[in-house]
């Protein structure tokens, strides 16, 4: 409760992306830093099924997903997002759609292949939501139809991005570290303590998982970092920038 | 750990206005209570004391060591003066003062508290000795000031070969006006300070990755991107 007295509030608006809405924004060229580094780690192509997790919530996963698959969207990648947060799923509302038809209803055989993966063409990609909330997620995660459904996505698109619940909290991530190529680790920055991210790197270095990097989200920079990442080219991000913006798309 | 590795770990003057920034509801808070605390004590808890100041004057009687009745004691007028001070507040002439009945003095109240609100000052060659009684009671501080005065002089002058005269009676109470605002503004700065202490603490005590190398550092793992925080108005929502 005092965190939440003193600290200020970090709004979360999972439909505004800002290497969308602010392209040259210095933030938007920080997403579009770390894209070019995730395909250079990706070099051999060998790594399409990614899954982001983090050591607990809040670190900006969702977030770090929905502009990273926007940007590979931009660059005529054939991409889709998957949620495999099945107890907090926020997908959904990065494309502002309704938590139905998902992953949970594909398993169950309630829809089939084609109304399980929606597209945007907002963002012009695909993604796949949760779906009705299940109890049994072990089951599901551990079942042979998702597994399927991640090779079939897999041979069809370029990307397939995968959002899964942080690795402290729940075992999801690590049953879902099975099914993908390799786990990129989201730390916020100030969001948790050293301990913890520690002892959640350990517990999926123990599982055996293909960490292939993590992504430090969420920092202070300062205004003297801040003139060094927009190499001069005099942009500003701020309260102004984004009403501005604002009025002009108005 | 490396010389620049030891400049990261610091704390710039850039970071302390950060952190002053990041946590000024906190500063304001703690200030506004502080100040506000110390106000209510100044101005409700404080009681006003009064103080009356009474006089006398030592005169050394230069006798000779051939007169048994009037000795010299070999004593200068400054010691003398000195020596009266120091006896004033003494518990001999207290005890004189409570046996001579010439004020009620409250019978709660001690020696010692006597001899606390009781101040004896003197000037250097002069002879005079001011004798001042501090009580939120302003009859009683201008009575005790009178009759430690009085009992004074007659007590000294019986036993000392010295003039004792008390040259002033007890002046009307004056009110000991305290710096009410002072107490405030000081309670304002302890809470500025306090909050000051706090912040750096937290921030000390804070075991979080706070640098893309650090981070890197701790977990082993390549940093493929730093994401700078930022802040989304309302207004700014689709």
């Amino acid at each position: 409760m005092t965190k939440n007295l003193f600290k200020r509030e970090r709004l979360t608006s999972y439909d505004y992306l800002i290497t969308r809405e602010q392209p040259f924004s210095f933030v938007s060229e920080a997403f579009q830093k770390t894209l070019v580094n995730l395909e250079f780690v990706n070099v051999d192509g060998n790594l399409n099924v990614l899954q982001f997790t983090s050591s607990l919530a809040g670190a900006g996963k969702t977030t770090f997903i929905s502009n990273i698959i926007y940007l590979l969207g931009q660059k005529n990648k054939k991409v889709v997002v998957i949620d495999l947060d099945l107890r907090k799923p926020r997908i959904n509302r990065v494309f502002n759609a309704p938590n139905t038809n998902g992953v949970t209803d594909y398993l169950a055989g309630k829809i089939n292949y084609e109304t399980l993966v929606n597209y945007s063409d907002k963002l012009k990609v695909n993604y796949i939501v949760a779906g009705e909330r299940t109890l049994s997620v072990v089951n599901v995660l551990e079942a042979n139809k998702l597994k399927e459904l991640i090779k079939k996505l897999k041979s069809e698109f370029d990307y397939v991005l995968v959002d899964s619940p942080p690795v402290i909290a729940v075992s999801d991530a690590l049953y879902i570290a099975k099914l993908v190529d390799g786990v990129i680790f989201v730390v916020g920055q100030n969001e948790a303590k050293k301990t913890i991210i520690n002892e959640a790197v350990s517990i999926l270095r123990q599982n055996k998982v293909n960490i292939i990097g993590s992504v430090f989200t969420q920092v202070n920079v300062k205004d003297s970092e801040v003139l060094a990442y927009t190499y001069g080219y005099g942009y500003r991000y701020g309260y102004d920038d984004l009403n501005n913006k604002k009025k002009t798309n108005d | 750990m490396d010389k620049n590795e030891d400049m990261d770990q610091g704390i710039s003057l850039s970071d302390l206005f950060g952190l002053v920034k990041a946590n000024i509801l906190l500063i304001l808070l703690i200030t506004i209570f502080t100040t506000a605390l110390a106000g209510a004590y100044a101005f409700t808890m404080i009681e006003t004391k009064y103080s009356s100041t009474s006089e006398m004057m030592v005169l050394i009687y230069a006798g000779t060591n051939e007169d048994a009745t009037n000795p010299n004691y070999q004593i200068n007028a400054g010691q003398f003066v000195e020596t009266t001070v120091s006896l004033i507040k003494s518990d001999t002439i207290i005890n004189e003062l409570r046996a001579s009945n010439i004020v009620d003095i409250p019978e709660n109240m001690t020696n010692n508290q006597i001899k606390k609100a009781t101040t004896v000052n003197s000037k250097v060659n002069s002879f005079i000795i001011t004798i001042s009684f501090t009580n939120k009671d302003k009859v009683l501080a201008q009575d005790m000031a009178d009759a430690i005065t009085e009992t004074t002089v007659l007590y000294l002058g019986s036993q000392f070969n010295g003039n004792f005269i008390k040259t002033t009676n007890a002046s009307n109470p004056i009110p000991q006006t305290t710096n009410k605002l002072l107490y405030t503004i000081v309670g304002g700065l302890i809470g500025l300070a306090l909050s000051a202490i706090i912040i750096l603490v937290n921030r000390f005590l804070r075991n979080t990755y706070r640098t893309k190398e650090e981070l890197e550092k701790g977990i082993e793992i390549q940093v493929l991107g730093v994401i700078p925080e930022y802040e989304i108005k309302e207004s700014g929502k689709k």
